[in-house]
């Protein structure tokens, strides 16, 4: 095999490989819930969330529009954009971190705990935190399932006192992501 | 008669207050303005959308070629990723890879993950 057709084989066959390390999903789900059992409960989905994750390494990454959270009330989410998230400035929320002890092989039917460390951004404001997710291997990838509260006053997100006892400053976040193979 | 004469502030109150609920209520519940009755910022084609640097959360119209169909998801022009509501998935149903469409939905933002715009929430427009 002459240099050049060697060299153009082992780039297609790095880049298959290379290609074949990452799992994505455009459609991933997370919610949350802020507050108590109330009358009306504020919670809210998101079901455009997308994410990237690269099984070589385990590391992870997550992005999400906060207008794209769909409440019951047209109002409650009007209030969360304009008076809370301010979206129009801060549009995105992130999320990048690094799967601990992540073996793709290793993964099952059955679902796993792992814990991932990483950076939440939410408002342009940077917060450390680690989290627990459950891993499973589904049909062409792997499904992701976490489960944590964060702070409000982290991310500098003021809540009045007239609905302080409404609005609960642990914020509960929910994310269910099935991450397929990303060809 | 009687009784409304005795109570006429009474009940001249309790009209009031319960006009007042009703309009809260109302303003409290409304519903969202569906996608259809919204009001495009832009209409035309991708490389105008591209160079027209519109704002987050607004309203398009597009016409473009479809490039992929993943799912629920579509692809257009290779640079945008579109999904729709699950209410307009039996139209979206025959639409395949080399299609022209028109939709109309709401244009989130540059996903900086994928490399793509994002509209979400799309219906289809008659072409004509």
């Amino acid at each position: 095999m002459c240099m050049k057709y060697r060299f153009l084989f082992y780039f297609l066959f790095l880049s298959a490989l290379v290609s074949a390390q990452k799992y994505a999903t455009r459609s991933g789900k997370t919610s949350f819930i802020g507050s108590e059992e109330t009358f009306e409960q504020i919670k809210a989905v998101n079901s455009v969330s997308t994410s990237i994750l690269d099984s070589s390494s385990g590391e992870i990454a997550i992005l999400l529009f906060i207008s794209a959270f769909d409440f019951d009330i047209a109002l409650m989410q009007e209030h969360f954009n304009e008076n809370y998230m301010d979206s129009s400035k801060y549009p995105k929320a992130t999320f990048s971190g690094n799967i601990q002890n992540f073996s793709f092989k290793e993964l099952s039917d059955s679902e796993k705990e792992h814990k991932i460390l990483g950076v939440l951004t939410i408002r342009g404001i940077e917060k450390e935190i680690t989290i627990s997710c459950r891993l499973k291997k589904i049909k062409k990838g792997l499904s992701l399932k976490t489960n944590f509260n964060v702070l409000a006053s982290d991310f500098e997100i003021k809540i009045p006192k007239v609905v302080r006892n409404k609005i609960s400053q642990e914020i509960n976040i929910t994310a269910e992501y099935d991450l397929i193979e990303k060809l | 008669m009687i009784l409304l004469k005795n109570y006429k502030r009474e009940l001249l109150s309790l009209g009031i207050l319960l006009i007042f609920s009703w309009g809260l209520i109302n303003y409290a519940y409304k519903k969202e303005v569906p996608i259809s009755e919204k009001t495009a910022v832009f209409s035309g084609e991708i490389s105008d959308f591209i160079n027209a640097n519109i704002t987050e959360n607004s309203v398009i119209i597009l016409k473009a070629s479809v490039t992929a169909v993943r799912g629920k998801e579509l692809e257009l022009g290779s640079v945008i990723s579109v999904q729709y509501l699950e209410s307009e998935s039996q139209s979206f149903d025959n639409i395949e890879k080399g299609d022209f469409v028109l939709l109309k939905g709401i244009y989130l933002g540059y996903d900086d993950l994928f490399e793509e715009y994002k509209l979400i929430n799309c219906i289809l427009l008659d072409d004509e």
